[in-house]
């Protein structure tokens, strides 16, 4: 009798054992996703209505390139394109020595030929909204030697020669050497007044932030825009502005 | 006599029921790092239309699917700069996921940016190190999920990065950020012992290199299953990691766009 409750307990035990679940990963692999089209139709209704409504927004011609322009280090037609324009977007407002935004933010080439509203969004797709700071001569030289170790980025208003140990020498600031004593007002991005993307000194600047609430890709919209109407040709040459040591 | 027949007759089909049955399957799917591709990339792969319809044909041949994205769900197309997120959260909720953890591009609008975008979302959101008690996410964030799927028990952690560097201290303004090492040994440990899970899963949204990162969260930590992981971009991979105890411990991770997604079978 003795033997037979042990039995069932024993099985028992083996039934629990059993039925408790005991998970084991048997397999773990990647699966693409390949065209197919959703046999939920108001699924896919609802995204037709959102494709339509960006195709719309995104195909708007806003201006002609007469170039194609792309980034480059140390210097590159898109740098100068995007920092020229955002010098020219800062100067409007008040005096402005310095515009600095970052190549990592710009995503694709300007073609030569017709530029959409699309084109800029995929150019600059962050919402990075513009700022002024204002930094010392001391702090323009932090920045100057951050951008020199980048080997150069997205820049105007600044020349320098970058040294085969990748410091910043012969810095002008609109074609002025550093002038201990005079506050230099630069325009970037919010993203870069945290000192993002290897430009730390960016974030030491003196007093308070002045933002402009304007989102870089819209200003850079509205700019090519201006250009546009006022007949102004889109392009830029290479100013060998800033330039590496031979 | 007849009566010992009888018992062992009993216990034969006892133990028989008992152990031959199938084995039960779960179906775990992951994506990472979608951007707001909200139409296909230009190799033709990804997009929402297509990716509903691969998680509904898979759900078609498996009754227990568990649906999940380790963050940025968001930015990268004009979708985003448009919408701010509604797509995509319309989207999530169409195709049924049931969690994401936050990346860093989920605070490009700053946290009320977030909760508004969350509003309608029908998913849970789970982030374990990212403390919002003081903020306009409080109810939205959780610190763990539980998950009953076809009889099992699954614990979810989530991991956010460190947001130095990466989001911008006004977008992220009243939440506080805490080791994600202490905190997925101290909620594995939870779930495990106390919740009594029979998986649990990490939704990390750490990248997979660095010191902060998949690879070397595996090694530090214990009571963990799977890692599902984003944020690398150039990483692509199922990688079989060690961890604290020594046990084998899988870390998947995709590129952006979400052009494939990654598929774990748990039999049970």
């Amino acid at each position: 009798m003795y033997l037979r409750t042990l039995i069932l307990v024993g099985v028992v035990g083996v039934m629990y054992s059993c039925c408790a679940p005991n998970p084991k990963i048997v397999s773990a692999e990647f699966v693409p996703v390949t065209p197919r089209t959703s046999g939920d139709s108001a699924f896919r209704n609802q995204l037709n209505v959102y494709y339509q409504e960006i195709a719309d927004k995104m195909n708007v011609e806003i201006g002609t390139s007469a170039q194609q322009m792309e980034t480059d280090r140390p210097e590159g037609l898109l740098n100068n394109f995007v920092a020229e324009t955002m010098l020219k977007y800062g100067n409007a407002i008040k005096p402005t020595d310095v515009a600095i935004s970052n190549i990592g933010g710009l995503r694709r080439d300007l073609p030569e030929g017709k530029i959409t509203v699309g084109t800029i969004y995929e150019l600059m797709p962050f919402y990075n909204k513009l700022v002024f700071l204002k930094f010392s001569a001391d702090q323009m030289d932090d920045i100057c030697q951050a951008i020199a170790k980048k080997g150069g980025d997205v820049v105007a208003g600044i020349s320098m020669m970058i040294t085969k140990d990748n410091k910043a020498v012969n810095i002008k600031i609109g074609g002025q050497p550093l002038k201990q004593g005079k506050i230099y007002r630069v325009i970037t991005t919010d993203y870069l007044s945290e000192g993002m993307d290897g430009l730390e000194p960016l974030a030491n600047y003196m007093d308070e932030m002045e933002p402009l609430d304007v989102v870089m890709c819209d200003m850079m919209i509205e700019e090519i825009k201006k250009m546009t109407e006022k007949n102004q040709v889109i392009k830029t040459t290479l100013k060998n502005n800033i330039y590496v040591e031979k | 006599m007849w009566k010992s027949k009888f018992f062992i007759f009993t216990i034969i089909v006892l133990t028989a029921i008992s152990c031959s049955k199938q084995p039960r399957t779960l179906v775990i799917l992951h994506t990472n790092d979608c951007h707001s591709r909200v139409e296909p990339t230009s190799n033709n792969l990804g997009g929402f239309e297509y990716r509903k319809y691969l998680i509904d044909s898979i759900r078609k041949v498996n009754a227990n699917v568990l649906l999940l994205d380790a963050g940025d769900i968001v930015q990268g197309t004009p979708y985003f700069n448009v919408y701010g997120g509604q797509v995509e959260v319309e989207a999530y909720n169409e195709m049924g996921y049931d969690a994401i953890t936050l990346g860093n591009h989920e605070f490009d609008n700053g946290v009320d940016g977030l909760a508004k975008m969350l509003k309608n979302a029908q998913f849970s959101v789970v982030c374990s190190n990212y403390d919002a008690t003081n903020t306009v996410l409080a109810n939205r964030l959780k610190k763990y999920l539980i998950i009953e799927k076809g009889g099992l028990k699954i614990g979810i952690i989530g991991l956010g990065i460190m947001p130095d560097k990466v989001i911008l201290p006004d977008n992220f303004r009243g939440i506080i950020y805490s080791d994600p090492i202490e905190t997925t040994n101290h909620y594995a440990h939870m779930l495990k012992s106390d919740k009594k899970c029979d998986l649990v899963i990490v939704l990390s949204h750490l990248g997979y290199t660095g010191e902060m990162g998949d690879s070397a969260l595996v090694a530090q930590t214990q009571n963990v299953d799977l890692i599902l992981g984003g944020h690398t971009h150039n990483v692509r991979g199922i990688f079989r990691i060690p961890n604290l105890n020594g046990d084998t411990v899988i870390v998947a991770q995709s590129t952006k766009s979400c052009e494939e997604l990654t598929k774990t079978v748990v039999e049970y």
